[in-house]
């Protein structure tokens, strides 16, 4: 609703009792709620440092179901030292259930500012 | 569920007056085997997107995103930032709105699609009282694992034709306009 995506796979679970795009009877989460899930990890720390997220680089591994937990985990996975102004780190982050099975991947590039 | 029962869960003048239908229309809309690739002038969306503070704190709340910078504007008026900062993820919001519904891009709606996961390039952060518009072209389109891909570059603008975001936005779509009609009727029209 707050991406205003109303594909039926999301919201319609008459339709997708029979529709299945994901071979699955019901409703499934927004791919964009879990990659703004896994974003908010970073946002968290870098906006009230004043970094700029400058790129993410999203994979949906698996649809998300309804019940389900969704666990956010990051690693700063690379440091990128460039000059004042442009040294930037990568964050790793993913997100699983709680059964551990991986739901999303992402990479997100943080710029640390002069 | 049917736009009033959606309905019962706006908070937005924008919410209100969105198209919660994406099967009306459906027939019209871009096909993956269809897509022309000998043009790739970029388009201008069908709408524009003014920013307004309701906008991002929805976003944020959808998202259950509590940073105040991004709920509270008291608060982000006395941060270095001035006011309201947008989630990243916000630009989801700013293209199905500027896309609409007959223009190009409006493949995005198609019903029956699935998303593999996206690329976000940001540059500015997106403010209350920007007005965006957004341009697109196609970028790529390709089969994998038997599945239709279709990637389109999708850049927004705000009033002063500033870059603020480019996305490069990917859907795996039923192949023709055939398979997105047994959607339609509430049939797989996928072969994967």
């Amino acid at each position: 609703m707050a991406s205003f995506d109303y594909n039926p796979v999301h919201n319609d679970p008459e339709w997708v009792k029979t529709a299945q795009p994901f071979k699955i009877p019901f409703t499934v989460g927004h791919g964009m709620m879990t990659m703004s899930f896994m974003t908010s990890l970073v946002t968290n720390w870098a906006l009230p440092s004043m970094l700029q997220v400058r790129k993410i680089v999203s994979k949906f591994t698996r649809p998300v179901e309804q019940g389900w937990e969704i666990i956010c985990t990051g690693v700063v996975s690379e440091k990128h030292f460039i000059t004042k102004g442009k040294n930037y780190v990568v964050v790793d982050v993913k997100a699983e259930n709680r059964q551990g099975d991986l739901l999303a991947l992402s990479e997100i590039e943080v710029v640390f500012p002069d | 569920m049917s736009h009033a029962d959606l309905a019962k869960y706006f908070k937005t003048e924008k919410q209100l007056k969105f198209s919660t239908d994406f099967f009306t229309d459906a027939e019209n809309y871009e096909v993956w085997d269809e897509i022309d690739f000998s043009d790739l002038q970029e388009v201008e969306g069908e709408n524009t997107f003014e920013i307004k503070a309701e906008d991002i704190k929805f976003y944020a709340e959808g998202g259950l995103d509590d940073n105040p910078l991004m709920n509270d504007e008291e608060y982000a008026k006395k941060s270095p930032y001035g006011g309201l900062v947008a989630h990243p993820i916000f630009i989801t919001s700013i293209c199905f709105w500027c896309v609409g519904v007959k223009g190009k891009g409006n493949w995005i709606r198609t019903p029956g699609a699935r998303n593999p996961g996206q690329v976000l390039e940001i540059y500015e952060y997106f403010k209350v009282g920007e007005t965006i518009h957004v341009k697109m072209k196609p970028h790529d389109r390709y089969i994998k694992r038997g599945k239709c891909y279709l990637q389109y570059q999708m850049n927004a603008f705000n009033q002063d034709n500033v870059l603020k975001c480019r996305m490069y936005a990917t859907l795996i779509l039923p192949r023709t306009r055939q398979d997105i009609g047994k959607f339609l009727k509430g049939i797989r029209g996928l072969s994967d």
